[in-house]
């Protein structure tokens, strides 16, 4: 009798932690992924003069107390050197790079024909710094940002690595009938696995369209039929695979299937390289259009900025603003 | 039999509700959480992400009056990259909202401070808004599921805490206590003995505030022209990080005109843009940067010299008094032989 009790209360607690675990993983399911590793050196062992005494490290540093020793000047004085942030990754080949620091543009870099990048970047001091990586394509698309967050002490040394930056993807059109095509286009990691999504908004279920190929360029093509899908609104993105692991997810697009004696609205006018919540047109979701929407708070009339249609400007609009920030 | 299955079920749905392991955690971390009337203690507004990455929020903390006053707010370090509404006191709440691009994944990441004073003895508590918004970076606005860590203090008389009163403020820094948890507890809020007039002296306010000595970080001034904002006209905007104490107040000064406060964007007053443009960035501790930008000459009226038209018009007339010259040549040359034949 106790164990049948017990069976059922614990058959009972299974189901439901099942259950629980499956809306969990519905809800993050589209969420940008990477994988970036930090590796803090202490200042003596960092093979840097960090002091400006002309010795170098543990043990040639006296004021060194061990190799683990994060500060190589004099211990008594407080340490107001400057940090250095290395930030090495991999992206689609020869993009323009940008690296932000709390949102604004810090620096351009440039990878190289295989994708790879690195930068220093000195002239920090201390303090939490919310760095971001992006690329740019030659034909303008951008990538969504990959984050990371460091705390910097005075003459510190942060080695951020195996940064990969997500794949982009754009479509011909955003508005197509049931059974027509959509070309679906991006650029990823050279000759890397991308693996392209397709959500339904209505049951927020998704499956996998395909998994192509780049070529040397990191480009990618397919061609969708939309004959098996039902009338509705979807949204498209993909993400890059590097030796079956998931290293990035590209920012989402929007593409509604129609019933065939519906009329197509707007594909006529549809930019597919159109930067998403650039509202003055400059081709960068920035400060200024940060102003710009700032200026329209919690109005009702300023649909350019109502990014998720709900009639008013709020943080919701603020929150697709920030995912799809470019910097200027 | 039925009974005792739903039971089960709703005994176990609240259980694995706060097993949620994806959930963040919002949470208040306070310097101390017992104090003396009139002592003055940080608190610091955090947020642990879990495998989340949230790029927006909208929150609200709310305290009684009759036991706390808000001294300052501390934005320095913050995680937040734009306030979209900077933190601010209405009545007994703080008010804020804010994004960071690309989104926050972490532990400990603070969003501000405040620094409070404990006015009266008695238990009260600093609570998160329960209808706080904090939002997915997934490009669709998605709420994310939190848990709020309220913060439950007990304020005693100065004179039954002197031992207190002796010990060094701990915690300075934004390491994480496990946070006091005031959620579903009632809070006793005893009728406050008042022993003495509150002193709003804030004594010990260096114990909670850290030393901020540092200008507030190189910022760009942008001049623009939008349509959708200030009907049009020149306007400038701006925004400055300080890791320290963070960004309390703007100011601008157009011109010979004196510094006056301003909000990002801000309307010129010269539209003429003649003026040269000064933004000043002041942090609480009164450090400053200022950056310039401008004057920008635009005179329609003035010539302008474009000696690239002059260069090509120049050879257009060379051109053609060549031309006219090898017509008349000709012209010169037929006729003399027209003379010659007669």
């Amino acid at each position: 009798m106790v164990n049948k009790k017990f069976f059922n209360f614990f058959t009972t607690s299974l189901i439901i932690f099942i259950i629980s675990l499956f809306f969990n993983k519905q809800t993050f399911a589209a969420n940008p992924q990477f994988s970036l590793k930090i590796i803090y050196v202490p200042q003596c062992m960092d093979g840097r003069d960090n002091d400006g005494d002309g010795l170098i490290d543990y043990p040639a540093d006296p004021d060194c107390t061990s190799p683990t020793d994060d500060n190589e000047g004099p211990h008594s004085k407080v340490n107001l050197a400057s940090s250095v942030i290395f930030i090495q990754g991999r992206t689609i080949p020869n993009a323009k790079i940008k690296i932000l620091k709390d949102g604004k543009i810090l620096i351009y870099a440039k990878s190289d024909d295989n994708g790879n990048f690195s930068q220093s970047i000195y002239g920090f001091y201390h303090g939490d710094y919310s760095f971001s990586v992006t690329s740019e394509t030659k034909n303008k698309t951008t990538t969504n940002l990959v984050n990371f967050n460091v705390s910097l002490n005075p003459g510190s040394y942060i080695s951020v690595t195996d940064v990969y930056v997500s794949p982009t993807i754009s479509s011909s059109v955003n508005e197509v009938k049931k059974g027509e095509n959509i070309n679906i286009d991006g650029y990823g990691l050279s000759e890397s696995d991308v693996q392209i999504f397709l959500q339904n908004k209505k049951d927020n279920t998704e499956k996998i369209l395909n998994t192509i190929k780049t070529n040397k360029q990191g480009y990618y093509i397919y061609q969708f039929d939309t004959k098996d899908l039902l009338e509705g609104n979807y949204v498209l993105y993909s993400k890059n695979l590097l030796s079956d692991t998931i290293v990035g997810s590209s920012k989402n697009i929007d593409i509604n299937i129609l019933i065939s004696n519906d009329k197509i609205k707007n594909s006529e006018n549809y930019n597919n390289y159109k930067v998403k919540c650039d509202l003055n047109g400059d081709g960068n979701v920035d400060l200024i259009d940060f102003s710009i929407l700032l200026f329209h708070w919690l109005a009702s009339d300023y649909k350019e900025g109502d990014f998720n249609n709900d009639g008013i400007i709020d943080i919701k609009d603020f929150s697709i603003m920030a995912y799809n920030w470019t910097g200027d | 039999m039925i009974k005792k299955i739903i039971l089960q079920t709703l005994i176990f749905a609240i259980f694995l509700l706060g097993f949620n392991v994806n959930a963040s955690t919002v949470y208040l971390n306070s310097t101390s959480n017992k104090l003396s009337t009139s002592e003055v203690f940080r608190v610091d507004f955090l947020i642990n992400t879990e495998n989340s990455n949230i790029n927006a929020f909208e929150s609200s903390l709310s305290f009684d009056s009759n036991f706390l006053e808000l001294q300052k707010i501390y934005k320095g370090n913050s995680t937040v990259a734009f306030w979209v509404k900077s933190p601010r006191i209405q009545g007994n709440k703080i008010f804020f909202s804010g994004i960071t691009p690309g989104g926050f994944n972490g532990e400990n990441g603070k969003i501000f401070s405040a620094l409070f004073v404990a006015k009266q003895p008695g238990i009260t508590s600093i609570e998160i808004d329960s209808n706080s918004k904090f939002l997915l970076n997934d490009g669709n606005a998605t709420e994310d599921k939190f848990k709020i860590k309220n913060l439950l203090l007990e304020i005693v008389n100065t004179n039954n805490n002197s031992s207190n009163n002796n010990q060094p403020v701990t915690n300075k820094d934004n390491t994480a206590n496990p946070p006091t948890n005031t959620d579903n507890q009632p809070v006793n809020n005893q009728t406050p003995v008042v022993d003495k007039p509150i002193d709003n002296s804030i004594n010990n306010t260096d114990k909670v505030n850290p030393e901020d000595t540092t200008r507030p970080e190189e910022f760009t001034v942008k001049i623009i022209k939008d349509s959708k904002i200030g009907n049009g006209k020149f306007s400038i905007i701006f925004n400055a990080q300080d890791k320290d104490s963070g960004i309390d107040y703007y100011e601008v000064k157009e011109g010979d005109e004196a510094f006056k406060r301003a909000e990002s964007p801000y309307v010129l007053q010269f539209q003429d843009l003649t003026k040269e443009i000064q933004v000043k960035a002041v942090d609480l501790a009164g450090n400053y940067r200022i950056e310039k930008i401008g004057p920008f000459i635009i005179n329609e009226k003035k010539a302008v010299i474009n000696y690239n038209v002059i260069i090509i018009s120049l050879l257009f007339i060379v051109f053609v008094l060549i031309l006219l010259n090898a017509y008349l040549n000709r012209r010169n040359k037929l006729k003399n032989e027209k003379n010659n034949n007669i």
